[in-house]
């Protein structure tokens, strides 16, 4: 029984890391570890984008994701500045920055490096996709 | 704490990654811990100095000339990468290790996580 | 939707800012500039600051890279020693931290959120 911190830094539509991550988290839980965090970074960020909206017959990897934290509650984690950089704003961060529109919500939550760090402290493994 | 290797596969100025690589870095020591970083494949390129950064683009060169007051003073070169990408006997911007593919294979294993940028 | 425009009065010209001061463009900045920042920033400048602010700024135009709290430390005691050289000394001279407000009132840019 290990602790992971999974790091997302694939983006959705361009290689397939995102979903091995999903495939891999999944996997992880039915063996009984720990999933301390999943961060989100560079364009891993777009996962978190609640303005996805691909075709009904293809997958969409938000609602995937939002679904494996319903079942799990593992931390779905978004770098802030990587997030802001590529137009994924809470809705804090909309309104501070003069926008009337934004994208990531619940349960996703945003945090910096910082955070990503510290709590890698408690984690045995990293695995990035 | 952890030794983080921070891979560095791709070309400084080739959108974000190298740079984003260097934040990686720099934040990893910041918060206690380890880092070590290899530059392998295009990632040699950043190796090469006197690079004028594209306008409104930070200069790698004076980033890697920071390192050491984050406390990043481990840097590696594949040589197989760089005998492809650099010229020969060009300097290096910064002090680097060349590691053999044995070397490169030793120092991931050694280290507890590895991020690639 | 468009992006808000902040700014300070200065020799009757305004100097762009974002929304909590910090220049928008680190070229802009000039000496006469740090009382005005320092006395949003509630600091009275001493010499002691202007130290800081001037090797912040020194070390952001040298390495295009904004000093974090540890680097900052490790390079000012490279050069002044560790009487100055660590994060007490800092501390009480930019109580919302150096990384913050000495970059602030060099006139650098707002220190990545993530860190």
């Amino acid at each position: 029984m290990a602790r992971y911190s999974i790091l997302v830094t694939s983006s959705p539509f361009t290689s397939n890391g995102g979903a091995n991550a999903l495939a891999y988290c999944q996997q992880l839980v039915r063996d009984n570890h720990t999933i301390d965090q999943v961060f989100f970074y560079q364009d891993g960020v777009f996962h978190a984008n609640a303005f996805m909206h691909p075709p009904s017959d293809e997958p969409n990897s938000v609602k995937q994701w939002v679904a494996f934290h319903e079942q799990t509650n593992t931390p779905l984690v978004v770098c802030i500045t990587a997030a802001a950089r590529r137009g994924v704003l809470s809705q804090q961060e909309a309104e501070e920055l003069g926008y009337n529109a934004y994208n990531l919500l619940p349960p996703f939550s945003q945090t910096g490096l910082s955070d990503f760090f510290t709590k890698l402290h408690d984690s045995d493994n990293l695995v990035q996709f | 704490m952890a030794t983080i290797t921070v891979r560095m596969t791709t070309p400084p100025y080739q959108g974000i990654s190298a740079q984003d690589g260097l934040d990686f870095a720099m934040a990893a020591t910041n918060y206690g811990h380890e880092v070590q970083i290899l530059f392998e494949g295009e990632g040699v390129a950043q190796l090469a100095g006197q690079l004028t950064p594209p306008t409104g683009m930070k200069s790698h060169t004076k980033r890697l000339k920071a390192l050491p007051f984050f406390d990043i003073e481990e840097l590696y070169y594949c040589t197989q990468s760089a005998q492809a990408r650099l010229t020969d006997g060009q300097s290096l911007a910064v002090a680097a290790e060349p590691l053999s593919a044995d070397g490169v294979k030793e120092l991931m294993n050694s280290s507890d996580h590895i991020v690639t940028f | 939707m468009t992006d808000p425009v902040y700014s300070f009065s200065f020799n009757g010209k305004p100097v762009a800012t974002d929304k909590a001061g910090y220049l928008l463009d680190h070229t802009q900045w000039q000496e006469d500039m740090v009382p005005l920042l320092a006395e949003q920033e509630n600091i009275s400048l001493t010499d002691a600051h202007w130290e800081v602010v001037r090797f912040v700024r020194n070390f952001y135009l040298e390495y295009d890279t904004s000093p974090a709290m540890r680097a900052l430390v490790k390079a000012i005691a490279a050069k002044h020693g560790p009487e100055k050289g660590n994060s007490r000394y800092l501390q009480r001279l930019f109580p919302k931290g150096p990384a913050k407000q000495a970059t602030k009132l060099a006139g650098l840019p707002k220190p990545a959120k993530c860190l």
